[in-house]
């Protein structure tokens, strides 16, 4: 398996923003998820969806849309697991 | 003059972008997923933009008793008396090679050699042509479209057809009975437009960490089409089963892959 970080986001409190990612092998089975940089105990801060578009026959493009639960500025990486 | 292979594959990319979503095909895009027929507009349309784009493309004809395997047309092959694409000539190291610019067979430019040997005729006779001519016969003869309305005729064709075909039962390409399910794959799904529907999938042993994805198999560049939650329920002390909710956020029908990772055994 191989990890890493594909973007470094900032999201406004209580906004919900959608961020792309292409030109990624299709073949591949990646995962995406998001870990706050900004620290803050005692609730969650992100939430987030993953949609995928089959841009051709060998690639994809995954869309990844971020909700801030906070009334606080939240900076995070966006980041991805390469499963296979 | 010769481009870089790099070049070649930016015009590839260019005129690929245009591939028509098969169930909305939506004009002006370019009919890719229907390699039954109508390659000539496909072609020319191809060559319009690769042109636009500062490029000098010609043209493969390519004459035989042409057989080609792909998993769009619900026969899993086409066969062709005469078939034509946009070509690119490309620099090597030691000079120059012509390469073939055809989504409706591949995923990116291929030598014409390569173009040439999967359409299954090792007789089949070939003939180079400027970008100009429109339509070529066997004998030689050639006919222009300079204004490009005999292109959108032919395009309109065959997205039409297409169309049609993805809305019959066969639904939109790929057509799972052309296609081997890779490792990782639990199943081949359709879900109609804006459709939510839900996949169960049992007897997983509930000590494994297992992780689920989907990815779509029908091509339509744009936006984002398939989206999916994970619920489970613990079915026995040993089992579970897996239930996948997959959205439809687009208004065309889409085919898909049910995928599985086992993160721990």
């Amino acid at each position: 398996m191989r990890t890493g970080v594909q973007w470094i986001g900032t999201i406004a409190p209580g906004e919900t923003r959608r961020w792309f990612t292409w030109g990624w092998q299709a073949s591949l089975h990646v995962v995406w998820y998001l870990m706050p940089t900004s620290p803050r105990s005692g609730a969650p801060q992100l939430d987030w969806d993953v949609a995928v578009e089959r841009a051709n026959s060998s690639h994809c493009t995954y869309w990844i849309t971020v909700k801030n639960l906070t009334s606080h500025t939240v900076r995070f990486e966006g980041r991805y697991a390469v499963l296979s | 003059m010769a481009i870089t292979l790099q070049r070649a594959r930016e015009l590839f990319d260019l005129v690929n972008r245009k591939l028509c979503c098969p169930a909305s095909s939506p004009s002006p895009c370019i009919p890719f997923l229907y390699p039954d027929d109508g390659c000539w507009g496909r072609a020319h349309e191809m060559c319009r933009l690769i042109i636009a784009d500062g490029a000098t493309p010609r043209k493969v004809w390519i004459y035989g008793n042409l057989r080609v395997d792909t998993a769009n047309n619900p026969s899993c092959n086409v066969r062709w008396g005469w078939h034509v694409a946009p070509t690119l000539r490309v620099s090597t190291g030691s000079g120059s090679q012509t390469y073939v610019i055809d989504p409706s067979l591949f995923d990116r430019p291929v030598q014409q050699s390569t173009w040439v040997s999967v359409q299954g005729d090792a007789s089949a006779t070939t003939a180079s042509t400027d970008a100009s001519v429109f339509y070529r016969a066997y004998n030689g003869s050639v006919q222009y479209d300079p204004t490009y309305s005999e292109t959108r005729a032919v395009l309109t064709r065959y997205r039409n057809i297409l169309k049609l075909r993805s809305a019959s039962s066969n639904g939109p390409p790929p057509y799972f009975n052309c296609l081997t399910k890779p490792r990782g794959v639990q199943w081949f799904g359709t879900i109609g437009p804006r459709q939510t529907h839900r996949w169960y999938t049992w007897g997983w042993p509930s000590s494994w960490h297992v992780f689920w994805t989907i990815m779509p198999l029908t091509q339509c560049p744009g936006g984002p089409q398939l989206t999916w939650t994970v619920q489970v329920e613990r079915a026995s002390t040993s089992q579970c089963t897996y239930w996948i909710i997959v959205k439809n956020l687009t208004s065309d029908s889409v085919k898909f892959e049910g995928r599985y990772d086992i993160l721990k055994r």
